[in-house]
């Protein structure tokens, strides 16, 4: 199972810095959860960058697109497959050049293929706009206009997952007071009571009191925190639909699987003349039951498996502080 | 099909010296009855002489090729199973961009068996370099977990130099050795993954070799054991369901299809008498591979009770 996730964001928002912090902070885990990249080189690819920072050097703005696989495991055992997409921020603002908009292109068509989007949003952007700083509303009256895009080509909402990145740099009643801002003034077709729309926002952070100079880390401390929420909110969102499909497809092998029985009895019940005279499928019966047999067996594990995966998900978003929000209502889980 | 077990390491770690030492022990006199062969005439003499440079305190240089040896275990001489072995250049791990590393994280995906060498000694002396590796060598494991499906896999920790760490106390409250201990967790409540931590010494005095390579053996024997019952009961399925199946009409339409038709078919009583011949086949193998893999586990458990070595998973 892969789930595509598309991370929104302008540039300065920490769309890179974040993916080289989270494939760091997630190969070790958080409370049993990992992410890995599916490609041992592009691992080693990804710790590199992450040693950079670390060593005080911040990436510099993407100027190429990518792809990258991760899988998701719980105590290593794999979960789900994620892909994700990291591109240059300005495609999102700027008008550019005929490679650009073809970049551009290549972005919102990955965004229209995608389970899951994960907005980021800077936290200066967020301060700028309690603050009333009209430039600090572009960035969102863009990720508005791409969202009402995205219903418009799809025909249904998405989960979106707002990351407030350098949330460091903010207090916890000015996250808030974003959020409610957020909510009314740009966003707030995503919190109709009918529309449908699942909706989180995290506060998330590389570390605290970092201080930078011309691309150098001159002082702070590294310590992502809340790294992983807006991905496994990405997660558990695609995992609580797989749910109900699977059960579903459950019901109908259980039907299957009682109707093969009954058919195999009615077989054996044939007397040696009828067999004869007929034929005998009471052999392609059985291994007709006995293969439904194990694929209910094989679903009932699965099922019981990604149920407590939701749950171990749910409890680690839970504990993050994020708000999540369906139909406009806040959900407790 | 033969077992396959992947040494798992950064250069310096210790994976040709323990082979060759592992070699020594289990070819010249054996362990319990355990003997090892290579099948390659060329490789056992390479690997004997590696051993007998051990004892004298002289180790190996570092691999530079990539290599597949073939052994053959045996107990009190009746042949077990044959497995591959495979040893590269630990350096390689570390590089990229590089089709060698490709082939050897894909042989690492691919294995049955792993054996993850750690350096000890420079858990200590290098700890944030440490971290870094195992980093890695996490990856790798999560990648090789992923490929597994519903199918097992053995780790076993080979903690190499052990006589080099003079406290180990200090050891135990490392950050390198929590991410260690942190990676052995996590593999021990994964379902489909078992195996051993064992601190090892190689070199004129050997300790604790013998414990990772005989676990490891120990999960070719079940993997074998298993398949073997699963054939086993299959057969005997088989031949219940084609003897309750078969009939006077079905023997005389197969006779009369022979006859006139000149079709080959069985009578449900001819496949059931095949089924039966095939199930006593099997258990006459399963017979072969029991007793030794309770001696094996006898020995585990032994070195578990006297703290020789730690186990994770099943």
């Amino acid at each position: 199972m892969e789930i595509g996730i598309t991370m929104l964001g302008t540039t300065g928002t920490g769309k890179t810095c974040y993916l080289y912090a989270m494939a760091d902070k997630m190969a070790n885990g958080v409370n049993k959860l990992t992410f890995s990249p599916t490609d041992f080189e592009v691992a080693l690819e990804l710790q590199d960058q992450w040693d950079s920072i670390c060593e005080g050097v911040w990436p510099p703005p993407s100027d190429v697109s990518e792809e990258y696989r991760f899988t998701c495991a719980y105590s290593m055992r794999p979960l789900v497959d994620f892909r994700w997409y990291d591109y240059k921020g300005g495609l999102l603002s700027q008008r550019g050049d005929e490679v650009d908009q073809a970049e551009r292109v290549k972005v919102l068509d990955r965004m229209n293929n995608s389970e899951s989007l994960i907005v980021c949003v800077s936290s200066e952007h967020l301060k700028g706009l309690i603050e009333g700083d009209r430039a600090a509303t572009r960035p969102f009256r863009a990720y508005a206009h791409l969202l009402q895009e995205f219903v418009r080509s799809n025909g249904h909402t998405i989960p979106v997952m707002f990351a407030v990145t350098k949330a460091d740099l903010i207090s916890k009643d000015q996250f808030e007071a974003g959020v409610e801002m957020l909510k009314t003034r740009f966003f707030s077709a995503l919190f109709a009571e009918d529309g449908d729309w699942l909706v989180g926002f995290v506060p998330v952070s590389l570390g605290k009191n970092f201080e930078t100079e011309g691309g150098r880390i001159l002082g702070g401390s590294i310590n992502p925190w809340n790294i992983e929420i807006p991905v496994l909110f990405c997660i558990k969102s695609r995992l609580d639909v797989m749910v109900p499909e699977l059960e579903g497809m459950l019901k109908t092998c259980c039907r299957n699987r009682e109707d093969a029985g009954v058919r195999l009895s009615r077989e054996l019940a044939k007397s040696g003349w009828d067999r004869f005279w007929d034929g005998d499928n009471s052999g392609s019966i059985r291994t007709e039951v006995e293969s439904l047999e194990n694929k209910i067996c094989e679903m009932t594990k699965k099922l019981n498996q990604m149920r407590r995966d939701i749950d171990n998900i749910a409890s680690a978003i839970l504990e993050s502080g994020a708000k999540i929000y369906m139909n406009g209502y806040e959900c407790i889980k | 099909m033969n077992l396959n077990v992947m040494m798992v390491g950064f250069s310096g770690t210790g994976k040709t010296s323990y082979m060759g030492a592992m070699y020594r022990i289990f070819n010249q006199s054996g362990y319990n009855g355990f003997r090892i062969s290579a099948v390659d005439n060329d490789n056992h003499r390479a690997l004997l002489s590696m051993g007998q440079r051990l004892l004298e305190g002289v180790y190996p240089e570092g691999t530079d090729i990539r290599d597949v040896y073939e052994f053959e275990l045996f107990h009190n001489n009746e042949d077990l199973l044959r497995f591959n072995w495979m040893d590269y250049r630990g350096g390689v791990l570390n590089e990229r961009g590089n089709s060698e590393l490709r082939d050897v994280v894909d042989q690492i995906v691919k294995a049955d068996a792993l054996m993850v060498f750690v350096d000890t000694p420079r858990l200590l002396s290098e700890p944030d370099e440490s971290e870094k590796l195992l980093r890695r060598i996490q990856l790798l494991l999560q990648n090789a977990i992923s490929a597994l499906k519903n199918n097992l896999l053995v780790v076993s920790f080979v903690m190499t130099k052990a006589d080099c760490v003079d406290d180990y106390e200090v050891l135990s409250k490392s950050s390198a050795w929590q991410r260690c201990a942190n990676i052995l967790k996590m593999l021990g409540e994964n379902e489909n993954v078992f195996g051993v931590v064992s601190f090892v010494k190689v070199g004129r005095e050997c300790e604790n070799v013998e414990y990772p390579f005989l676990h490891t053996m120990s999960m070719g024997l079940k993997m074998r054991i298993e398949q073997i019952a699963k054939e086993l009961v299959d057969a005997v399925e088989k031949a219940k369901r084609y003897n309750e199946d078969g009939s006077l009409f079905d023997e005389v339409g197969t006779f009369f299809k022979k006859i006139f038709v000149n079709e080959r078919s069985k009578s449900k009583w001819d496949l059931g008498n095949e089924e039966i011949a095939k199930a006593e086949r099997l258990y006459r193998k399963f017979e072969k591979l029991e007793n030794p893999l309770e001696r094996i586990v006898d020995i585990i458990k032994c070195a578990i009770e006297s703290d020789e070595i730690a186990v994770f998973g099943i």
